[in-house]
Order: C-alpha cells, then sequence, then structure tokens
C-alpha cells in the first residue's frame, strides 16, 4: 500500500517536474523503513498537498524534501510532519515564506539550534498576523533569522526574535529595513544589549545596525560598541534621534585610537544633550582627547552653560567660542600655534638674521618640515602638561631645523670679518659638495640616509653644545622620541620588517639603531653584535664639540663601510629599504629644494623675473637648473648669455637625474616650484596678507574665535586715468573740499624756548639774560617758552564699501534735483556744528556730474569720487591717511583692499588702484572694520580716525544662522565699533541708504554717522565730517 | 650747564679699547693732519671710549710729545641735548658776589688749552651751537667769543671730535651738509662676536664662555632690529648683564632686566629676545 502510494505521488510529481520527481524518490527511499505506513502515507499526503498549492509550488517542495534528513535528525517523524504541516501552512499568495522556512531548516547545522525552530514559528506567526499579505517580510524574517542560527549558533538568538516582537508595533519598514540590514552583516552584533535600544528608539537602533558593519571593520572594541548603545538610549529617552551623531561618530572614528574614543564617549555621556554630543564630534579634532583632567571642568562649563544659553552652550562646546577656547587652553596646556607665530617667527629671524616663515603644518601632520623659505610646525602640541613646556617643544622643532641654517648642510660660507684667524668662520660644506660626495657611492639612497641620520644627530648634539638652554628639553625630547619607537615597535611596527627579505631587514633595523643611537639611546637590546658597538663608536666623531658636516661626510664613510661589509648585497645601485620612521621633534627637511630656494630667495624681484622666463626657454632653463643644482647661480652670466657647452650641461644633468631619487621631484620640477614660491612670495607673503578676526556672537554673547579669514590685497586692477578724469570734471567740488581742510589747524602742542613771548619764563636763559645784563653784554630778550602748535597727528583711514550694491545706478530720487530743498535737509541732524553756508554759496551742486545728462553713475562711483577728493585735499595738509575697500563673500573670504596704505605717497599707482575699485559681493562689515582698525593703531598718532562710506547695512550669506535677520551683523559691526573705539578710533558712518536710521542708530551713537540724503552732497560732507572728527 | 669734563684718572689710565679695524690708523693720521673726525655708529658700540682710548694714546701714550703731556684735561666730552646752546659750550658770565665773572665753556677750554673736544650726539643740540664748528673745522680754526668780543684761535694740539648715531631718522636731516662735509667720518658698528666676546669679558670680569655666550645674544638680538627697535641691543647692554652675572645674579634674570625690558617693550618682541637667552642660557 505504500510502495503504491508513493509510487502515485511520483508520478504526481512527475507531471509537475522530473527533478522534483527524482528527489522525491530518493527521499522516500530514506524514510521507507524507517517510518511505519501510517507516517508514510500521511507524509505522502503532506508532500501532495504542498506540490499542489499552487505556481512555483515544486519548488517549495525541493526545500522541504531537502529539509527531510534535518527534520528526521532534530525530531523525528513528529518533527518531519508538524514542521512540514507548519510550512504548507505558510504558503499563500506566495510561495516564499515557505521556501526560506524550508531552506533554512535545511542547512541548520548544529543540534543546538534545532531548539529555536519553536521560536522562530512563534515570531513568525506574530508576524504573520500583524502583517497579513506581506509574504515579502515573512520570507525576509525567516531567512534572516535562520541565516543567523545558522552561522551565530543559538547563543542570544532568542534576543534577536525579541527585536521582531519588539519592532512589531512599528511600521513595516523597520522591520523590512531590520532585515535587509542585519543581513550584510558580516558578524552580528549582541542582541541582547540592543534590546534596550530597540525598545527607546527603533530609527537609532536601525541606524546602529547600519553603522556596526564599519564598526567591525575598525574592530571598536565590544565595550566600545555598548558604551555607544547606552549612549543612544540615553539620547532616546530625551526623544532624540541620535541617526546624525551615529553618522558623524562613524566618519571621525578612523582617526581616533581607543584611549581617545573613551575619552569621547565618556565627553558624550556627561554631555547627555545630543546637542551637545553633535558639537563635541565637531570639535573632536580639536580637544586634547588625552587630557581629562583638562576637559572635565571644561566640559562642566559648558553644559552649565547650555542650561542658561543653548546656543552658547552648544558654542562652547564646540570650540566656537574665544572664551571656549581660552579656558581650555588654559586648563590643557595646548600651545597653538596661532597664539605663538609672531614670537617663533621672531626667534626665527634673529636666530639665522634672516627671513623664514613660520606656518601651520597641514592638518595631521606632526612634525616640522622646511623648504628654505618657509618652516612649517604643527598646528598644537599637547606632549607636555603644561602651556611652557609645549611651547619649548615649538621652540626645540624650531632650534634643529636651523641648526641646518646655522651649522649645517646650509650653513652660509662665513667671510673673515677681521684679519686675524677665526676658526669659525671657516667655510662649512655645502650641500652641493654633499651630494657630490655621496654621488660617489654606489648606493646613493644608503649613503643618503645614513648622512642624514647622522647629520641630525649631529645637529642635536651641536645644539647641546652651543646652547646651554637646551640641553634639558632635548633630553626630555630625546626620551619621549625613545619611549614612542618602542611603542611603536611593540605595537607592530617591526612586522613590516618581517615582510622584507633578510638584507632588506637587516639594513632597515640597522638605519633604525643608528637614528635611536642619536637619540641617545643607551642600549639597543636587538643588537647586541659588533656591528652595533662599531656603529657607536663611528657616532662618536660627530659628537664632540666643533663637530661639522665634513666630519658628519667622514662618519657616513666610515658606517657605509660598515653595513655594506657586513650586508655586501646592499651596496649597489637600486638596492632600497624601509627608512627610518621621522623623529617627530626633528621633522624633514628637502636639501635639493632648500638649497635652490636659498639661492632664489638672495635674487631681487628683477632677476626673478628673467628666470622666470628663462625656465620658459627649455635649453637655457637647463643651464640655470644646473646652476642652481650645483649651487652655483650666477645671475650675471645668465643676463649676458655666457653658458658654456649647454649640450654637455644636458648630458650631465641626464646622468645626475638617474642617480637621484626616482621617487622625488625632479630637480626641474623643485626649481619651477621654488621660483614659483619665490615669485609669490615677493607678491603676496602668505602671512601678511591674511588674517584671523573673532566675530561677536549675540546669540551667545561671546566672540566665535578666529572666525572670519579677511584677505588683504595691494595688488589690484588699477585705472589710472579715473582720478584725472574724477578731478577734472569735478574741479569746483574739489576746490571746495580743499577750503574745508585747509580750516583744519595744527593741533599738536611743541614747547618752542626763546621767544619774545609765552606762558612761562625759560629759567636758564633768564638767568643767563641777568648776569649778562650785569656784565655790560647787550643780550636779546627772548626769555619765554611758548607752547605753539605745530603740526597734526592725525590718521585717517577712509573704508569703502564695494558691495554688489553700490554697483546700483543713482536713481533720480538719490541724486536730488531741488538744490536748496536738498541742501536744507541734507544733514539730518546727526552731525551738529557744521557750516552749511560753504556748502550754499560755494555752489556745489552747480558742475554737479550727478545732475548731468550722461551714462547711468553708480554708488561706487560717488564712493570714489569722494575718496579722490579728500586725497587730493589732504596731501597739503600732512595728515597720513589710507583708502581702503572691502567686499567679499563668507567669513572665510572677506576681501579687504589697500589702495593707499599710511606711509605710501599718493603716487600713480595709488591713483590707479583708487580708479580701478569695483563693486564686489558681500558687506560683512564687521571683520573690515577691525582690520581697519588695526592698521590705524599701527600709525601710532594720536587721533585716529575711521570714516565708512557704505549704502546699505552690514549682511553676508552666513552673516548669523538666520538669513532673513540682520540682527547679527548690526551688532556685529556695532561691537566691531565698540571695540574701535576702546582704542581710541573715532568711526563715523556715512551711507546713502536713505533707510540707514534704522540701524546707524543702533551701530553708532549720536553724532558719529549720517544719512546722506543726495549723493552728490557726499564729498563736501565727508570733508566736514573729517574736519569735525580730527579738527 | 650739561657738559662733563671726563675725570683725569680716565685718561691717566690706558683705557680699554679693542680695535675692530683701522679707526686708530685713521684717527692718529686725522689728528696729525688736525683734521676733524665724525663718528658715526650705534648707541653702546664704543664711540666715546674710542675717543678716550685715542686721548689717552695722543697724550699720555708712548710717543706723546711733552706739549701734549702737560694738558691737564686732554679731553672735554659733551653730552648734546636740544637745550644745549652755544653759550654752554663756549662760556658764560656767572654771579660771584657782587661780581659778574666770565666762566669759559668746554669748548673754549679745549681750544685754549690744545685739546680734544667731544661734542656727544651733535645735533641734539640747538642751532646756535652747532654753528659754532663751522669756525672751528676749516682753515680758521677760530671759535668766536661773543658775549667777551673775542676771537679765539685754536691751539695747534687742539681736535673736534663729534659723534652722531644715524639711526634715528632726524638726524640725517638736521646734520647739514656743510656741517657734514668739514669732518672725516670714521663708521662704527658692533664689533664680532668674537672681538665683542673679548670686550665683554674684560669689561666685566666675567668667564670667556658666558661672555661668548653674551656675544651670540648681542648678535642674534641685533637680527630684531627693525622690529621697533632701530639699534638691536649695545655693546654696553651686555656688559651690564655681565656684571650682573659676575655680581651673582644668575644668567637668565640678568639679560631679563639688562637686556630683554631695556631693548623693547613690544610684548612678543620681548618674548622673543627671552626666548633667545633661555637659549643660550640656563640658571641651573
Amino acid at each position: 500500500m505504500t510502495v503504491t502510494e508513493v509510487a502515485s505521488v511520483h508520478e504526481s510529481l512527475k507531471k509537475l517536474n522530473q527533478h522534483t520527481a527524482v528527489r522525491f524518490d530518493k527521499t522516500a527511499a530514506t524514510l521507507i523503513g524507517t517510518l511505519d505506513d501510517r507516517d508514510l502515507s500521511a507524509w505522502c499526503e503532506l508532500v501532495l498537498k504542498i506540490s499542489q498549492s499552487g505556481w512555483h509550488s515544486w519548488e517549495v517542495l525541493n526545500y522541504y524534501l531537502e529539509a527531510v534528513p534535518v527534520l528526521m535528525h532534530e525530531g523525528g517523524v513528529s518533527s518531519l510532519l508538524h514542521r512540514g504541516a507548519f510550512g504548507y501552512a505558510l504558503l499563500g499568495s506566495s510561495t516564499e515564506p515557505a521556501s526560506r522556512y524550508f531552506d533554512g531548516i535545511a542547512h541548520l547545522n548544529h543540534e543546538a539550534t534545532f531548539d529555536k525552530l519553536d521560536l522562530i514559528e512563534e515570531t513568525g506567526t506574530k508576524l504573520k498576523a500583524y502583517f497579513p499579505p506581506a509574504s515579502g517580510l515573512l520570507a525576509s524574517y525567516y531567512q534572516t533569522s535562520f541565516e543567523l542560527l545558522a552561522r551565530d549558533g543559538s547563543a542570544n538568538f532568542s534576543e534577536w526574535l525579541a527585536l521582531t516582537d519588539i519592532l512589531l508595533v512599528s511600521e513595516r519598514q523597520n522591520l523590512t529595513k531590520l532585515y535587509s540590514v542585519v543581513r550584510d552583516l558580516d558578524s552580528a552584533p549582541a542582541w541582547d544589549s540592543l534590546i534596550g535600544l530597540a525598545s527607546s528608539s527603533v530609527a537609532d537602533l536601525l541606524a546602529y545596525l547600519e553603522c556596526h558593519q564599519r564598526f567591525c571593520e575598525l574592530q571598536l572594541g565590544a565595550q566600545h560598541q555598548l558604551d555607544i548603545q547606552q549612549l543612544l538610549i540615553q539620547f532616546a529617552k530625551r526623544e532624540h534621534t541620535a541617526v546624525l551623531w551615529l553618522e558623524q561618530l562613524n566618519v571621525c572614528l578612523p582617526q581616533l585610537n581607543a584611549e581617545q574614543l573613551d575619552t569621547l564617549i565618556w565627553m558624550t555621556k556627561a554631555a547627555s544633550r545630543i546637542d551637545l554630543a553633535l558639537a563635541l564630534i565637531e570639535a573632536v579634532h580639536q580637544l586634547p582627547l588625552a587630557n581629562r583632567r583638562a576637559l572635565k571642568p571644561w566640559l562642566a562649563e559648558g553644559v552649565s552653560l547650555y542650561a542658561r544659553n543653548a546656543a552658547a552652550g552648544r558654542a562652547w562646546v564646540a570650540l566656537e567660542s574665544a572664551r571656549s577656547n581660552e579656558t581650555l587652553e588654559k586648563l590643557a596646556g595646548t600651545a597653538l600655534l596661532e597664539d605663538y607665530q609672531r614670537v617663533l617667527q621672531l626667534f626665527v629671524e634673529s636666530f639665522i638674521g634672516r627671513r623664514l616663515i613660520v606656518q601651520a603644518q597641514e592638518t595631521g601632520l606632526t612634525h616640522p618640515f622646511s623648504d628654505g623659505l618657509v618652516l612649517k610646525l604643527p598646528e598644537n602640541i599637547t606632549d607636555f602638561e603644561t602651556q611652557p613646556e609645549n611651547f619649548q617643544v615649538y621652540k626645540m622643532m624650531l632650534l634643529h631645523q636651523l641648526g641646518h641654517f646655522e651649522f649645517g648642510i646650509f650653513a652660509p660660507s662665513a667671510n673673515p670679518v677681521d684679519n686675524d684667524e677665526d676658526q669659525s668662520s671657516k667655510k662649512s660644506v655645502s650641500f652641493a659638495e654633499v651630494r657630490k660626495s655621496l654621488s660617489a657611492y654606489k648606493n646613493y639612497w644608503l649613503a643618503e640616509q645614513i648622512f642624514m641620520v647622522v647629520e641630525h644627530g649631529r645637529i642635536d648634539w651641536q645644539l647641546a653644545h652651543r646652547y646651554a638652554g637646551t640641553r634639558k628639553m632635548l633630553s626630555k625630547l630625546k626620551t619621549r622620541e625613545l619611549i614612542k619607537r618602542d611603542a611603536e615597535s611593540e605595537a607592530g611596527e617591526s612586522d613590516a620588517l618581517v615582510a622584507l627579505s633578510k638584507d632588506h631587514a637587516a639594513i632597515a633595523a640597522l638605519l633604525e639603531s643608528l637614528t635611536r643611537m642619536t637619540l641617545d639611546q643607551a642600549t639597543v637590546a636587538e643588537l647586541t653584535t659588533e656591528i652595533d658597538l662599531d656603529l657607536r663608536v663611528a657616532l662618536t666623531a660627530v659628537q664632540t664639540q666643533n663637530a661639522d658636516v665634513a666630519m658628519t661626510l667622514g662618519c657616513t664613510a666610515k658606517i657605509y663601510q660598515l653595513i655594506t661589509s657586513a650586508h655586501s648585497g646592499c651596496d649597489r645601485f637600486g638596492f632600497r629599504t624601509r627608512m627610518p620612521n621621522v623623529v617627530g621633534y626633528r621633522g624633514a627637511i628637502e636639501p635639493e629644494q632648500v638649497m635652490i630656494n636659498l639661492q632664489l630667495a638672495e635674487l631681487d624681484d628683477e632677476d626673478l623675473e628673467i628666470l622666470a622666463d628663462e625656465m620658459e626657454d627649455g635649453e637655457e632653463g637647463l643651464s640655470i637648473i644646473s646652476m642652481l643644482a650645483d649651487d652655483d647661480l650666477d645671475v650675471d652670466k645668465l643676463k649676458q648669455g655666457e653658458l658654456d657647452q649647454p649640450g654637455t650641461l644636458l648630458t650631465d644633468l641626464d646622468e645626475r637625474e638617474i642617480e637621484l631619487s626616482e621617487e622625488n621631484k625632479s630637480t626641474e620640477e623643485k626649481v619651477a616650484e621654488g621660483l614659483k614660491a619665490a615669485l609669490e612670495g615677493r607678491l603676496r607673503p602668505p602671512h601678511q596678507y591674511e588674517f584671523q578676526y573673532d566675530e561677536w556672537d549675540f546669540v551667545i554673547g561671546d566672540y566665535r574665535k578666529n572666525w572670519c579669514t579677511l584677505h588683504e590685497f595691494r595688488v589690484m586692477d588699477e585705472d589710472p586715468s579715473y582720478v584725472d578724469d574724477a578731478l577734472s570734471e569735478q574741479s569746483a567740488t574739489a576746490a571746495g573740499v580743499r577750503r574745508q581742510l585747509n580750516k583744519l589747524r595744527p593741533e599738536m602742542l611743541t614747547k618752542v624756548k626763546g621767544v619774545d613771548d609765552g606762558e612761562e619764563l625759560d629759567i636758564e636763559r633768564t638767568i643767563e639774560h641777568i648776569v649778562d645784563k650785569r656784565a655790560g653784554v647787550v643780550t636779546e630778550d627772548r626769555i619765554y617758552v611758548e607752547k605753539q602748535r605745530k603740526q597734526r597727528d592725525v590718521a585717517a583711514l577712509f573704508l569703502l564699501d564695494m558691495s554688489a550694491s553700490t554697483d546700483d545706478a543713482i536713481t533720480p530720487a538719490m541724486s536730488g534735483v531741488d538744490h536748496a530743498q536738498a541742501a536744507g535737509t541734507a544733514n539730518s541732524g546727526k552731525a551738529a556744528g557744521f557750516d552749511d553756508n560753504d556748502f550754499l554759496h560755494d555752489g556745489y551742486m552747480g558742475d554737479s556730474p550727478y545732475l548731468n545728462d550722461g551714462p547711468a553713475r553708480k554708488i561706487i562711483d560717488v564712493e570714489k569720487e569722494a575718496a579722490i577728493l579728500m586725497a587730493d585735499a589732504l596731501k597739503n595738509l600732512g595728515d597720513q591717511y589710507a583708502i581702503c575697500g572691502f567686499s567679499g563673500y563668507g567669513r572665510d573670504n572677506v576681501d579687504f583692499y589697500v589702495c593707499k596704505d599710511f606711509e605710501e605717497p599718493y603716487s600713480l599707482q595709488a591713483k590707479g588702484k583708487l580708479g580701478g575699485i569695483k563693486a564686489c559681493r558681500s558687506t560683512r562689515m564687521g571683520p573690515a572694520i577691525r582690520h581697519a582698525t588695526k592698521m590705524l593703531v599701527d600709525t601710532g598718532c594720536k587721533t585716529k580716525a575711521l570714516i565708512i562710506i557704505s549704502d546699505g547695512y552690514p549682511q553676508d550669506f552666513d552673516y548669523g544662522k538666520d538669513r532673513s535677520s540682520r540682527d547679527y551683523g548690526i551688532k556685529d559691526t556695532t561691537r566691531a565699533l565698540v571695540e574701535a573705539r576702546q582704542k581710541d578710533v573715532q568711526g563715523f558712518c556715512l551711507t546713502v541708504d536713505q533707510s540707514g536710521h534704522d540701524y546707524l542708530r543702533e551701530m553708532c551713537p549720536d553724532k558719529q554717522y549720517m544719512v546722506i540724503q543726495d549723493v552728490a552732497q557726499l564729498p563736501g560732507e565727508l570733508s566736514k565730517i573729517y574736519r569735525m572728527i580730527t579738527g | 650747564m650739561s657738559s662733563a669734563a671726563v675725570p683725569e684718572s680716565a685718561v691717566e689710565a690706558a683705557p680699554y679699547y679693542l680695535p675692530v679695524g683701522d679707526e686708530v690708523e685713521i684717527f692718529l693720521s686725522a689728528y696729525q693732519q688736525r683734521l676733524p673726525v665724525l663718528l658715526k655708529g650705534p648707541t653702546g658700540c664704543g664711540k666715546t671710549r674710542f675717543v678716550e682710548y685715542m686721548t689717552w694714546r695722543l697724550f699720555r701714550g708712548e710717543g706723546s710729545s711733552a706739549e701734549r703731556r702737560a694738558v691737564t684735561t686732554p679731553l672735554q666730552t659733551v653730552a648734546c641735548h636740544e637745550d644745549l646752546s652755544a653759550t654752554d659750550l663756549v662760556g658764560r658770565f656767572l654771579l660771584q658776589g657782587e661780581e659778574t665773572v666770565w666762566q669759559d665753556g668746554p669748548l673754549s677750554r679745549s681750544v685754549k688749552e690744545g685739546a680734544i673736544c667731544y661734542l656727544d650726539e651733535i645735533v641734539e643740540a640747538r642751532k646756535d651751537s652747532t654753528v659754532l664748528i663751522h669756525s672751528l673745522t676749516d682753515h680758521r680754526r677760530i671759535l668766536p667769543v661773543e658775549k667777551q668780543g673775542l676771537i679765539l684761535e685754536a691751539h695747534d694740539g687742539f681736535l673736534l671730535v663729534i659723534s652722531y648715531n644715524p639711526g634715528y631718522q632726524n638726524v640725517l636731516k638736521d646734520l647739514k651738509p656743510s656741517t657734514r662735509q668739514r669732518f672725516i667720518a670714521i663708521d662704527f658698528d658692533y664689533p664680532s662676536e668674537e672681538k665683542e666676546a673679548e670686550v665683554i669679558a674684560h669689561e666685566s670680569g666675567v668667564d670667556a664662555g658666558v661672555a661668548r655666550s653674551l656675544a651670540i645674544l648681542g648678535s642674534k638680538i641685533r637680527n630684531l632690529k627693525h622690529h621697533g627697535f632701530d639699534e638691536g641691543v649695545s655693546t654696553r647692554l651686555l656688559v651690564y648683564a655681565a656684571q650682573l652675572i659676575v655680581s651673582g645674579v644668575g644668567a637668565v634674570r640678568s639679560c631679563d632686566v639688562a637686556i630683554s625690558r631695556a631693548v623693547s617693550d613690544d610684548p612678543e618682541v620681548s618674548h622673543a629676545i627671552s626666548e633667545l637667552v633661555s637659549t643660550l642660557f640656563t640658571d641651573e
């Protein structure tokens, strides 16, 4: 009977799918003999039912048949029939859930997992009940669950199922996403720890799971993962979603080591607000994460501030506020380069007697570097606990770099100053000579490496000999460096050597050993061979008080000999190996680039231009390269064209390029780079033309430190004819302005002795006079002292708004047709004490170009003309004045144009620049005012005036977070004017914006602003204002 | 009166002076020809000491004539200032009891006795005093004494020496060409490190190593002379620092008070100088 049934089922299946039928037969064969007839009959019935369940039912049956061995193993016939029936019940509009169910069972490979089948079914049933038509979701559930079970086993599996339970009440798409994300994971998280998160925030749970793969790739520890989950729960409890925070954490994680992450997590917990957590992530690279002692009180202050003022607290934690930065620096002992840049710059200049620009190193790089023009240092130093010590680290970095220039390969050849013999004035070995010497070795690369290691060591030893004050810090830095190198070695850096061949590894180890010896390491544990001792002996030559570069070369020869004798395989061209890591405080130097740049720095601008032109000419350019490469630059020869045998030079150069490191830039590229840097440096030395300014944020009640970057331009488009044309067109106005300024009287009082009349008696002269009189000598009666007004001590800066709106044409309303009416209403009463008679009778308006029929004039033209007329009148007065313009776009691009500086003459070039001013973009007034104030204070004059000519209120696209509000810009500008007043700079704002009263009354105190009703009045009013402020 | 005669003892004993070039030979030749001499150089570089030395050499040293040895005050030094008048240099009537008595000024004394008159920072003096120079420094070699109605002819041994500091810009404008071109000029500058170290060691008694470090310090600070202070640090200040060290004050502290704080008020410049000091010296 049973066999007949089996055969019958087979026949039925054959009509469905041949392969399925075959599979059925095989499976049935295993069951016959195991199952009794009744069970076998039940089983056949089940199989038939499955096969007749619908489209593609044969696929489901295949999966079921595949699962039969597992089912029999798991629970025998009851499991076989029960699970089969369960799977059959899953069949509905789709076969997927049943397929996934049976397929999942088929792949279970461990007995311990069988226990979980009931749970899987139970949860699956719930899921089906919640989302009846969601067959895809159900299939996904089964697939995911069985994959997890098969891969990870049964531990923690119940918790996984509990997640589905929890998410059942949320939206369907959450579950869909859950299963999709989990299936992509290479390893599962600890599900139990995620239960809490799932209960708190489904969105955060899903976001976390999306990050989990990356956490695993980064080998994030289990505790850290747990901590992050706890944080998410913490945020969720406050009804904050932390998705953004997680995303940002993901981005910065690769740059944080375990300790730093610990600190970040600790701080985030302490902050407990998602807002502050985001701010912490923003500031993470600036925070001294190794210094909890400093961070704790700083963070506490930020959290406390947040409770009172959320924006201020956030800005504090994000290190956007000036006080926050100052507090942290003080607490952390961090030395910031920007705080000491000028001091270090001065130190450099004093030390070597020439300018070497000190700049910040690229973010992430922590060792110094020099190319002869610029010396780059890390942005901050946190090696030690206190700022003074960290500053000393900067100093030692500088001193080591400068050592190369003072007594190293870049020391100048000293000419004897006196005729007596002086040992220190002997010519030092130049880099060109060094390179020539090293080129003689078969392995130039190895010789160069040895030379640089030994030379770095010599520099340090020489510093200690010459400068007693450096010894202590040098010793500390060497010790720290050795500790760091030991730690790197333990951390597995030495594994890198394992990947090398025996010879390569040996040479690399020797070079590292040599480096450590230059750091005064007493013993090198790994190397106690004879070569170790020999290396030490060789180094003693450069440790002596008067060791010079020649001795380094000698030492290099010995060490090269020692190394190649022990490892002859390295004594050949092309052999290279891993270089020792850069010693942190010593940094790197590019000798060839330095040498080229040093030579270029000695040239004047004209010669640089000649060289730049010559470089474009290929053949002669090579001669220049050769000259520079040989430290033999002779510009005169070049100018005269006296170059011998360019062909030979070409050949030599080719050969040398092959010898030199192929990875480095070619000499030609270095020359080009050096020329470019030298030329740019002449035009725009970067540190002189870029300025950082704080900005006042009234929302947080503090300054945003170094918020704005102002670029000062002194080279700009010129229009020399503009000034002459303007003066010619407005000759009457110009005359009026001159008359106004001529009324200014010298103000500085000087005592003049020996006058006929004065406020005091000059005692000495009086006595002398009386005595001479007694002696019968006829003398003059000039025995008085008078205080006379001899000169003015005034500096004024005219600051022109160059925003885009100044490109607007002057409208008839602005130009004012009725002269008398305009004159009567011109002054709004805000600037008292003006004499209007001149205005009315001198005919300012008579030849006003603003009323002529001509091409439309623009506001910027009016501003320029006012400045031109003032400049023309001031040249006879003797006051110092400057004319500048400002515009820009955004806080990082505030543009400040200097047409004429205080000490510059009002030359053709200054006039051209003034004429060349044109409308640009925005009006970020605050930094422009601060920069102008700085310029005025630097003059040292007693009276300092800042006169701003504008056409509207301060605005910029990021001038405050709320773009629709003017408040931020107005308040920052107000603050900038207050700062100016505190530095004794008198500010005055002139605007042609008819609604200027609205904001100027807030920005400027009474009588310190004026709204010009008629733009034609601007020159006249400007001269009156000038008189008022400086008179 | 603002003149000061150098005490006898300073000229009787040979003042220490370390030549840095051929200035000694030039001065000797100028004296031989009685050519007025102008000494140009920054403050504290040894101009006054040089004059003292040359005076000693000419009036008390080997080879000095009996006539010159007989001059009791061979050097009259006048520190000029803006209130220094012709009267201060030439002389004035003074009241003694009921009488008026004429007293010669340092210039008159030098002219009469045949001494060297050294006007230090001549351009600071009033215009009427610089006019006196003209008649003394050309072929006439005469000094009019208006109040006495006299014209003094300069003694054969008389020489006029003036000095000024070219670092002060207004000086160049005020020293008219007609005045400048009556003098031969000797340029002074701070000596080389080696020589300056020798001077410091000699003047203060400090050991050679410290003196050398101070000289290096001076040389380095002078590289900053365009940052708000025109002259760098003078040899004099370095000697002061050395003297403080000899008296027991720590090297760093000595340099701080004698140099860093004296040279500039710019806090960053002072900081940079302090760092130079702490590089070269240690108080430990």
